[in-house]
């Protein structure tokens, strides 16, 4: 026996193994590739991130809809628009999903949702961008991990897993028995169950059943249910970091670098940009607060004209219509649909897609 | 770069391995591992560069400039240079938040606190840099004049950022020269040092590393269960153990497919019986820097009882203090040098094996093991958690007590024999887990996770190894299945959020 055989054996034997071992249960089981991958914890006696559970659920779900637009993006979007609302107001036939879910999945989080969609839905025509001015790119959403962004250290910007086990080339690496993943450490952890009150109950309470339920039917939205608290109406502050830019040889603001970088996105795979703020319950005051951000997406818009911003950045709602700085209450989130609704149409019209 | 990422073990080894091979009869062999090497390192920033040449190439200089002098004087205040220098370097990045953060302001002077990012390794590279120079002075070792060759053994890539420490004249020696290829058999075992090593990291040291943050997260605001802080101090037991024993094991089996032996670092160090048998498991490139450089040179134990006590306690302080900067660190160093004295003392061990034989050698490894577990509080909980976590310590005999009080008329009618021993004794341990539920549960799990440790080591502890070494001499279908055992254990049980090494802190 060669020297190799001999000492790789064990290597070889193991290698086989594991491939018959997939194999079976790639052909038999059927594994989705949607479960068959690392982008939720399953750790011991510790709860799902929501915001990473929900975005699992939306790709899975959604994958394959093949919608002709999408939304990507933070809370204010997951909340505050109704693809039923939007599409009343748009040509019979088009299709709106969305698949925004919170400000700690990041813009890079954002980003790579409307990649993967892209990839998996060649229909697409419009990607939009929706965010509220209150959480707007910053280093710790987007180019940066941003843990402790909020002031626990759980709440991590999580928008490079979605890139890491959903696009990236590492997916192969992902075997067909990591969909039992929970199943076998289920087992292991919680003894089948006999210490099963620690275990994830954001999988298995009723709310989250709910959602799921829910999310499912309203193509992407979940109605708000915040507690009621006041939100202030002073004048908005909109702070617009910057970097120093080495391809640029100059500073650059993190709002212009993530606006480009959509609309190369949305110019790589054919499709047009759509860039959406929220409402705001702060006010324009005198306007020097949202100076810098403003002037930015003037600049921006007069570099790229094939880019659609229908919505100034600051456009002041009565604060009694938001539940959070972030989130229109539900009562209104018909009139977030309908405005948004009417821009896409006049959009779509213009450009002839009706 | 971390060890634990698909970048490094699917692109940065192979390509590194690859271009490594085809240049290794070649003299740009150690160039190429050079920038490799600084690549791996500076991924995270390229700062990070800058005190690692500034360190490095001082002492290159002043190591010849060392040997090539024959005045003692001179040779000293070179060496004393070289000392300065890097203390003074590490220093500067080490303990600068922390004096002008904390230590300052506890004795009233007002400054601003200046926090500097600590570059990764510089404990490490430091240490290992400063032990050239000082060898060359004590005219153990001569200085290397290639540049490259010099630089590749501080910057070489596997052992750079956690160890183990290596001496010049043990890493050196072996990187100048060209190495032959690996056998076959080296190969085999160096990849499943990886294995292990990742195992260890992922599975092991980063749940167990779960545990320690649920206990953290518990405490603000609200009394720690009973028993969570037993629960903080196995967890963290174990986790810097497989956190830092992985690194060490992965640089190992790395190094050896460039056809390099790195020192082992770590020796089933909680299967010590005492603290002197203790440090020379644990962390063995640090605790033997520490004896050969300080301990020996402050007189070691030559002097009387009290000079030695003396010296104990100064090493293990600053044995502490390069661990980090904090109050905890020193505690740290202190409580292990208070050990050393105390089990010089009242060698307890040896009275205990004397007394109960195996049975007392067994009770010395487990209270020694909880005397460790103490210290690794210091080390690891902040002033504020750290009694939350003494109370629940101390609360848990009580929660004991309470349930055997509940339980103790069924245990009367075990003696008067109307009710069976089993019955009774399984209806306690659920009455406990019932009015303890968190502790229990946690309690499992750190069974649960512990089990793979203690199973290992006592493997290798009976052959005065490491279970990675076991690997050649296991039959080929149990080296199968231990591999198939690992790699299912990553795919269904290593802790998915990112985890950095602990030791890329220190």
């Amino acid at each position: 026996m060669s020297s190799f055989i001999l000492h790789f054996r064990a290597w070889i034997a193991a290698f086989l193994i594991l491939v018959a071992f997939e194999t079976v249960i790639y052909v038999v089981g059927r594994p989705s590739p949607f479960d068959a991958n690392n982008f939720l914890q399953f750790s011991f006696a510790h709860e799902e991130t929501p915001q990473r559970l929900f975005v699992g659920e939306k790709l899975k779900a959604f994958a394959y809809s093949n919608p002709a637009i999408v939304q990507s993006g933070d809370s204010s979007g997951f909340y505050g628009i109704e693809p039923a609302a939007v599409m009343k107001q748009l040509p019979a036939g088009t299709t709106y999903l969305n698949m925004s879910c919170c400000a700690n999945l990041g813009f890079n989080g954002y980003y790579n949702i409307l990649k993967f969609m892209a990839e998996h839905d060649p229909p697409m025509k419009y990607m939009v961008l929706h965010f509220t001015p209150y959480t707007m790119p910053r280093p710790e959403m987007w180019d940066s991990d941003g843990a402790a962004l909020w002031g626990t250290p759980e709440l991590k910007v999580f928008g490079d897993a979605v890139y890491q086990e959903y696009i990236s080339v590492w997916r192969i690496f992902h075997l067909p028995s990591l969909a039992y993943r929970r199943a076998v450490s289920d087992r292991i952890f919680y003894i089948g169950g006999l210490l099963n009150q620690l275990d994830r109950p954001l999988l298995n309470n009723v709310n989250y059943l709910e959602f799921e339920r829910v999310f499912r039917k309203n193509l992407g939205w979940m109605p708000e249910s915040d507690p009621r608290n006041p939100v202030s109406a002073a004048e908005c502050d909109i702070p617009t970091p910057e970097f120093f830019s080495f391809r640029r040889m100059a500073y650059k603001s993190y709002l212009e670098e993530v606006l480009e970088s959509f609309d190369n996105l949305a110019k790589q795979y054919n499709t047009k940009l759509v860039v959406v703020f929220q409402p705001v319950a702060c006010v324009f005051g005198t306007g020097k607060g949202s100076e810098k951000a403003r002037a930015v997406i003037e600049d921006f818009k007069r570099k790229h004209p094939d880019v659609d911003i229908p919505f100034p950045l600051i456009e002041t709602w009565p604060a009694n219509m938001f539940s959070v700085p972030a989130h229109v209450r539900h009562e209104y989130t018909d009139r977030l649909g309908d405005r948004l609704g009417q821009a896409l149409a006049k959009i779509l019209a213009r450009n002839g897609d009706r | 770069m971390q060890f634990n990422s698909f970048w490094f073990i699917f692109v940065f080894l192979p390509l590194t391995l690859g271009g490594y091979l085809l240049l290794r009869r070649t003299r740009y062999a150690n160039a190429f591992m050079l920038v490799a090497s600084l690549y791996f390192y500076s991924v995270g920033a390229l700062w990070y560069l800058a005190p690692l040449f500034v360190t490095a190439l001082l002492d290159f200089y002043i190591g010849q400039k060392i040997e090539d002098s024959s005045d003692d004087v001179y040779r000293k205040r070179l060496l004393a240079i070289s000392v300065v220098a890097n203390l003074g370097l590490l220093s500067v990045f080490k303990y600068t938040g922390w004096l002008t953060g904390s230590v300052l302001p506890a004795f009233g002077l007002a400054v601003s606190p200046i926090a500097l990012a600590l570059p990764p390794a510089i404990s490490f590279y430091t240490f290992q840099s400063m032990s050239y120079t000082i060898d060359i002075f004590r005219r153990e070792f001569k200085p290397y004049r290639n540049v490259i060759d010099y630089m590749s053994f501080v910057s070489f890539f596997p052992h750079l950022v956690a160890g183990p420490i290596m001496r010049a004249r043990d890493l050196l020696p072996q990187l100048a020269r060209m190495r032959p290829l690996p056998t076959m058999a080296t190969v085999s075992t160096a990849l499943f040092m990886i294995l292990f090593g990742l195992f260890q990291k992922t599975v092991l040291a980063d749940n167990f590393g779960g545990f320690v943050e649920a206990v953290q997260r518990m405490i603000p605001g609200s009394q720690l269960p009973a028993g969570m802080g037993l629960i903080f101090a196995y967890a963290f037991a174990f986790q810097i153990y497989c956190d830092f024993a992985a690194y060490s094991t992965i640089a190992r089996g790395v190094a050896r497919l460039f056809g390099v032996d790195l020192m082992r670092n770590f020796l089933t160090p909680y299967l010590s019986t005492n603290p002197s048998e203790f440090w020379s498991r644990w962390h063995i490139s640090l605790s033997t820097w520490l004896r050969d450089y300080l301990y020996i040179p402050l007189g070691g134990n030559r002097g009387n009882s009290f000079s030695t006590v003396r010296n104990l306690m100064l090493t293990m302080l600053l044995g502490g203090l390069w661990h980090g900067a904090g109050i905890f660190f020193i505690v740290w160093g202190l409580y292990h040098g208070a050990l050393l004295v105390l089990y010089r003392l009242v060698p307890i061990d040896i009275y205990l094996i004397r007394w109960f034989g195996r049975f007392g050698k067994f009770i010395s490894v487990v209270l020694f093991f909880h005397l460790v577990c103490l210290g690794w509080i210091f080390f690891r909980a902040t002033p504020a958690q750290f009694l939350p976590i003494m109370e629940s310590i101390a609360a848990l005999p009580g929660a004991i007590i309470n349930i055997l009080e509940t339980y103790q008329p069924y245990f009367v009618q075990v003696l008067n024999g109307q009710n069976s021993f089993f019955g009774v004794a399984l209806g306690t341990v659920w009455g406990f887990v019932s009015k303890n539920w968190v502790f229990s549960v946690y309690a499992w799990g750190v069974l649960l996770f512990a089990l793979p440790v203690m199973v290992t080591d006592i493997l290798g502890w009976r052959r005065n190894c490491e279970f990675p070494d076991l690997f050649e001499s296991m039959p080929w279908i149990a080296r199968t299945v231990v591999i198939l055992a690992l790699i299912y254990g990553i795919v269904f049980f290593a802790r998915r959020e990112a985890n950095e090494f602990i030791y890329f802190a220190f």
